[in-house]
């Protein structure tokens, strides 16, 4: 995948950007648009932010099946969005047209906007063929990045595509894996490339040319109020603890997992059991096999240390001489 | 796909500019002036729309196809220009009663509509949907008989996956014509076509001087795919019929600056009261004859729908 060419953003006065560690930065200074990326690789978190936002939002439970339709919470790749916005038939461009239209009708869609508003993005951060970002850096206000331990996220994965968890592991270490890249029928949302998991974080957390505030899906779990309203800070919403802390019981797992049970979830794919399937953190700990676990490990172990998923016993333990090893002969920046 | 748009290829010079100066309005890839309007792909070249024609720029060392994603868009800003909105909808038309299939993005809206040629239907466009709203009639004007139709689609219609002509390199869709569906299709079990009252055969010789002549338009039909839903069918009415049309003309905010906001409303508004607003729910790759049996019989009056 190729990585951006853009000058990076200066991270120094966002701590969080560079770990999981650092305290609330407060808001950063708008890169020009409305738009705030919340950005995750699929199944780390995303729409619980975007279910406890729109309940923050309106002080009210909240419909999964109108997540996403409204303004707000719509996803980049959408190709509703990409053809409202420019006017052209996107199931007939190449995936190269589209990485380079992109950017343009991120651009239209912000202009309706005249403050911070939120929009998912799957895509990693790459250098589309126009060779710009593939969201348009003008229409960025800033970038809130969900992340999640991979070996939760390969459970979550795996029964969201019905796909052997096998599979999963080895598409999360596939520096080619893309989404909806189907060219016998068009999905509703054009190809979207993630590259490996540990690539997909690199590239927001290190190479974004604006400020990104990481959110890391366990601390959600062990504290939600002060996650989501950290975030939501930064992001330019007026948010405070209290009205936080109303949207987050609102949109407690088991209400929303008793709703997809009632009323189903649109967002669910067809062949899937359930969206919501266990909301915990860590239940690869009596779920994933420990071959696969070894494996993601293997694969992303500077990224997961990085990010508090392995301790510096679990990395001594491991080759030193894999490129994916902190301090490893072959480590990674 | 506006297969039956004629098209002019542009010799060299600046017959199609790449901006107006007189613009009106102003897109990323569009920019429109009271009586033209250039459509811009990057990479793939441009287009000039006026009232009477639309000469195609292709970039150098870009051939047939290259301007394919721009054509139907095209074919929609001329309308505008001719002062006539259009829907972003397939039509087609049984017993002189034309039907709207309406729905953003790839939501089987063409591959109803072949599964409706199948049975005997008559098609009258794809995707450009030409709504007039005169002395109290609504009626959609034909634009094309070739449908663009993705591999799967056309597997699902029982169907070769590489029956007609590609639509564009490196793009799977293709364009097959109604004559290609009709060859193909099951023997009509619920409709028979009137040709006199669908501006057909009878009406040959006057559709070769003014133009495919204009069909009522009896129902609009907003498809919605559902990965989880069953097959079904609602109907719309008041502000969320309204509101359904008002959302599935093509270039809304240009129909807006040519037409003026109370032109286009007062279009919208006759659309939603003067047809009938139906939603139907398909199932992502269900079987499109299905749906297509719902919408016939919804349209004959066999089938019965509920309000949403």
């Amino acid at each position: 995948m190729a990585p951006l060419r853009w000058p990076r953003h200066d991270h120094s006065h966002h701590p969080t950007a560079s770990g999981p560690d650092g305290a609330s930065p407060g808001s950063p200074a708008s890169s020009g648009g409305n738009t705030v990326w919340l950005a995750s690789y699929p199944k780390s978190g995303n729409t619980w932010f975007r279910a406890v936002f729109t309940a923050w939002q309106t002080g009210e439970a909240v419909d999964l099946n109108q997540l996403g339709t409204k303004d707000t919470s719509s996803i980049a790749s959408s190709r509703m969005r990409i053809e409202e916005g420019l006017g052209v038939v996107s199931s007939l461009l190449t995936a190269d047209e589209v990485e380079q239209l992109r950017p343009r009708a991120d651009e239209v869609a912000d202009a309706g906007f005249h403050a911070p508003h939120l929009c998912k993005v799957h895509d990693a951060l790459f250098t589309g063929a126009g060779g710009e970002p593939i969201v348009s850096v003008a229409a960025t206000r800033c970038a809130l990045y969900v992340v999640r331990d991979p070996r939760d996220v390969a459970l979550s994965y795996a029964n969201h595509n019905q796909w052997d968890v096998a599979r999963v592991v080895a598409e999360m270490a596939d520096e080619r894996h893309t989404m909806a890249r189907s060219t016998k029928a068009p999905s509703n949302q054009v190809p979207q490339r993630l590259g490996t998991w540990s690539e997909h974080v690199t590239s927001w957390l290190d190479d974004a040319p604006f400020a990104v505030h990481v959110v890391r899906y366990e601390d959600c779990i062990a504290n939600p109020v002060a996650t989501f309203t950290t975030a939501l800070r930064f992001a330019g919403f007026d948010a405070d603890e209290a009205s936080v802390a109303a949207a987050v019981d609102l949109t407690r797992f088991d209400r929303l997992a008793a709703q997809e049970a009632t009323d189903g979830f649109r967002e669910r794919p067809t062949n899937t059991g359930r969206f919501f399937r266990r909301g915990e953190a860590g239940g690869w700990r009596d779920e994933l096999d420990p071959d696969l676990a070894a494996t993601i490990v293997g694969d992303h172990a500077s990224v997961m240390h990085r990010l508090g998923y392995l301790d510096d016993t679990d990395i001594a333990g491991l080759d030193s001489t894999s490129s994916n090893v902190p301090g490893g002969s072959g480590s990674p920046r | 796909m506006s297969g039956d748009q004629p098209t002019t290829p542009a010799p060299d010079g600046p017959q199609v500019p790449h901006r107006l100066p007189d613009a009106l309005v102003r897109q990323p890839l569009i920019e429109v002036s009271a009586d033209r309007a250039v459509l811009r792909l990057p990479g793939a070249g441009r287009m000039l729309v006026t009232t009477h024609d639309i000469v195609e720029a292709p970039a150098p060392g870009r051939g047939h196809g290259a301007l394919a994603p721009l054509a139907d868009p095209a074919l929609a800003l001329q309308w505008l220009l001719r002062g006539v909105p259009t829907v972003r909808a397939a039509s087609v038309a049984s017993n002189g009663r034309g039907v709207l299939l309406s729905g953003t993005g790839p939501v089987g809206t063409s591959t109803i509509a072949a599964a409706l040629v199948q049975r005997g239907w008559q098609m009258l466009g794809d995707a450009v949907a030409p709504v007039i709203v005169a002395d109290g009639t609504i009626s959609v004007v034909p634009t094309t008989d070739t449908l663009g139709l993705w591999p799967d689609a056309l597997e699902a219609l029982g169907l070769d996956a590489e029956l007609g002509q590609p639509i564009r390199p490196g793009v799977a869709k293709r364009a097959v014509t109604a004559g290609e569906l009709e060859a193909s299709g099951k023997p009509p079990g619920d409709s028979a076509t009137d040709d006199s009252a669908t501006g057909d055969s009878p009406s040959d010789d006057v559709a070769a001087v003014l133009g495919p002549l204009p069909v009522p338009v009896d129902m609009v039909v907003l498809v919605r795919q559902s990965n989880h839903d069953p097959l079904g069918a609602a109907v719309y009415s008041g502000t969320k019929a309204f509101t359904a049309v008002d959302r599935s003309s093509w270039h809304h905010a240009i129909a807006l600056a040519l037409h003026g906001s109370t032109g286009h409303l007062a279009w919208s508004s006759a659309m939603a009261t003067g047809t009938r607003i139906v939603r139907v729910t398909v199932p992502r790759r269900g079987d499109p004859t299905e749906a297509a049996a719902l919408v016939a019989g919804i349209s004959d009056g066999t089938i019965e729908v509920a309000p949403a």
